[in-house]
């Protein structure tokens, strides 16, 4: 456990000096909102359409800023392949994944909420107060996301085409969770409570659950030949 | 494994026959003998090579999976050239599908594409499955076995995912004819031509897989045998 | 005669392909406790590759790897410690810290203290790894793998980016430490100062072991062997 606070510490450390995953972040989602926003205004929607279709916009905004942007948490550990100098320091894969995951799941969430609020203010999307139901979801899909790029990173940048490579191999596995935070923020939008018992919660959960498990199986084989 | 997989001339010779004869009396039976759809006249034959490409895609799908699992238990490299032939086929069955719904559903709804849980599924597979592809040609050539077998798993486990979310998202834009569940087929001979098409799509699929894999196994010893 | 020795740790039979490039062919090494033992060859020959799958960093292509008795797949990570062509720190992050996250040590405490003194870097503690000089980053990933507490060693070319100071920083440690240590494999080009340190040496040509002798050795018999493997 104090193995992966160390980590956690390290990782948070190297962000919060080069600040890059994070500034990709903010800015990705404040530029993308921002044309987002302009093809709202520029369609000129009712307030009842912009309601419906806010989700959409929402959800498709953070799936690009971040799928961007991620791919810069893993830059360091291959940079004088510091990663394997600690995995000879005794740490094990599944540590150094679980670690990560959480680094990105931080990273992810905050993409998802600079997202939700640069898209309310530009598009003047009203909402009733349901920012923490809003958060709840939000952090299972980041889960979800975070999960599955943290080990489709270190995959795409030793290929040649680097990190353009990583949302071809991402945006196709996250289509279950995308439709989950679809459905689920627009229920929560219109109803202004999350229907627990949705069978929506139990596929995010599952996706999230099972692909955790995966990637703390499976990441071993991904970092070393 | 490693004797038989790609090697074994009797179960190739088997294969190739089954194969033959059943694509053979496949065809015969969805263009001879099944008669015209009431609705949709003709060009509902198409549906049994949809159907068909349907499953054998799944087929695919499982023998991607079993190639990743072997790849970790022994790393013979019988494993990864069967799962890059599997993700070929698998991706060239997608197509099939895709492409053969998109022209059935023209005839039948006047849209290219209608968002119904068959057709949804196969999309999202078709972007996995060229993601695969696209890992195998530009990954770091030494990595790809490694990684090629991670994303598998990756992919075949989120296949029962995707389907599942689909089945439930709201029903309002699903338009598939449930042919075989809701009104059921009323000839006999359209439910005999529909298993006996399965049938022939999953043996062609298997027979695809191992002469792709005969020639890259080909390729490999002879620049093996050349170095 | 045969004299049988107690191998801990073998090779049996070993290849590594990189595609269709057969870079180690199979390759019989078996090791005793206490072993330090220096690879020469020329450019090429897979000192790196080998070094490598002995650590455990990279998976065999076929042939067997038996580690006290028992064959595994790969040598666990965590009995090595490594330094190759990379520095393996952490560029963001300050040469106090790398130590402290390495090493497991904490703030303050003597052996970093120790350590830092002992490299030439308390000058340097709080730079971090991207601002220092090669040969000051080379210092960090010594004054590093040296302290690990691994019962291997390996070090690949670990003097290129060091001076003639650092070299004899190097030198001095690591004769020191190899003594401690199960197992000790080099790999370099610059055989000086290590005679009195090495008990055995590996000549490796296009992937083969083509001598493997064992003794005390003189500087100037290290020297020859060198030659004449990169002639």
């Amino acid at each position: 456990m104090s193995e992966l606070l160390l980590l956690l510490k390290k990782d948070f450390s190297i962000e919060s000096r080069t600040k890059e995953v994070l500034v990709l972040i903010l800015t990705m989602s404040l530029l993308l909102g921002t044309i987002t926003a302009v093809g709202i205004n520029s369609a000129f929607l009712s307030p009842g359409n912009l309601n419906l279709m806010f989700p959409t916009f929402l959800w498709l905004v953070f799936i690009f800023s971040s799928t961007l942007s991620i791919s810069k948490s893993f830059e360091y550990e291959f940079r004088n392949d510091a990663i394997y100098g600690l995995l000879l320091s005794g740490t094990s894969s599944t540590k150094v994944y679980l670690s990560k995951l959480i680094a990105n799941v931080v990273l992810s969430l905050i993409g998802q909420l600079v997202t939700f609020f640069v898209l309310v203010i530009l598009a003047n999307f009203t909402i009733p107060s349901i920012l923490c139901e809003l958060i709840i979801i939000s952090a299972l899909v980041a889960l979800g996301f975070s999960a599955v790029s943290t080990i489709l990173i270190p995959m795409s940048q030793t290929s040649k085409l680097k990190s353009m490579l990583l949302p071809l191999l991402l945006l196709p596995l996250l289509f279950p969770i995308l439709f989950a935070g679809l459905e689920l923020s627009a229920a929560l939008f219109d109803s202004g409570k999350i229907d627990w018992g949705s069978s929506w919660i139990s596929i995010l959960l599952a996706f999230d659950v099972i692909y955790v498990a995966l990637g703390v199986n499976l990441f071993e084989h991904v970092i070393l030949d | 494994m490693e004797k038989f997989l790609f090697r074994n001339k009797v179960f190739e010779a088997i294969l190739f026959i089954l194969t033959f004869l059943s694509v053979l009396y496949a065809n015969y039976l969805i263009f001879l003998v099944v008669p015209n759809e009431r609705v949709m006249g003709p060009v509902q034959r198409i549906f049994y090579f949809h159907v068909g490409c349907a499953i054998a895609t799944y087929f695919s799908v499982a023998i991607l999976l079993m190639s990743a699992l072997g790849h970790f238990s022994n790393k013979h490299f019988l494993w990864d050239i069967l799962g890059k032939v599997a993700g070929e086929v698998a991706l060239v069955f997608c197509l099939i599908v895709m492409i053969t719904g998109m022209i059935w559903g023209h005839s039948a709804w006047n849209t290219w594409f209608r968002w119904e849980p068959r057709l949804v599924t196969f999309l999202i597979l078709l972007l996995i499955l060229l993601g695969l592809n696209l890992l195998r040609s530009f990954g770091d050539k030494d990595k790809i076995p490694n990684q090629a077998a991670v994303f598998s798993i990756l992919a075949a486990i989120n296949v029962p995912l995707v389907v599942f979310s689909v089945k439930i998202l709201p029903k309002a834009a699903q338009l598939h004819p449930q042919v075989v569940q809701d009104r059921g087929l009323k000839d006999p001979s359209f439910v005999h031509a529909m298993i006996v098409s399965m049938i022939a799509m999953i043996l062609l699929q298997f027979l695809l897989t191992w002469v792709a894999g005969k020639i890259e196994l080909k390729k490999i010893e002879r620049e093996l045998n050349l170095t | 005669m045969t004299i049988v020795e107690n191998y801990f740790f073998e090779l049996r039979n070993l290849t590594k392909n990189f595609g269709l490039t057969k870079v180690l062919n199979k390759i019989f090494l078996s090791f005793i406790e206490g072993d330090r033992v220096l690879i020469v060859g020329p450019n090429g020959s897979g000192k790196s590759t080998l070094i490598k799958i002995l650590l455990g960093l990279l998976s065999k292509s076929s042939g067997e790897i038996m580690l006290e008795g028992k064959e595994v797949n790969r040598p666990p990570l965590f009995e090595s410690s490594f330094l190759g062509h990379n520095s393996l720190l952490y560029a963001p992050l300050s040469v106090l810290e790398n130590l402290k996250l390495l090493l497991r040590l904490r703030d303050g405490s003597e052996e970093l203290n120790l350590i830092l003194e002992e490299w030439s870097l308390l000058t340097q503690k709080n730079k971090l790894i991207s601002e220092l000089s090669k040969g000051n980053e080379w210092r960090a990933a010594l004054a590093v793998v040296l302290n690990r507490t691994a019962s291997f060693l390996y070090l690949d070319e670990p003097t290129t980016s060091l001076d003639q100071s650092g070299r004899e920083l190097f030198l001095g440690n690591f004769n020191k430490i190899a003594l401690n240590k199960k197992l000790t494999v080099i790999a370099t080009h610059d055989v000086r100062g290590l005679a009195e340190t090495i008990n055995r040496v590996v000549v490796l040509k296009h992937g083969q072991v083509s001598k493997d002798i064992r003794g005390n050795f003189k500087e100037a018999q290290l020297s020859s062997l060198y030659l004449e493997a990169c002639s």
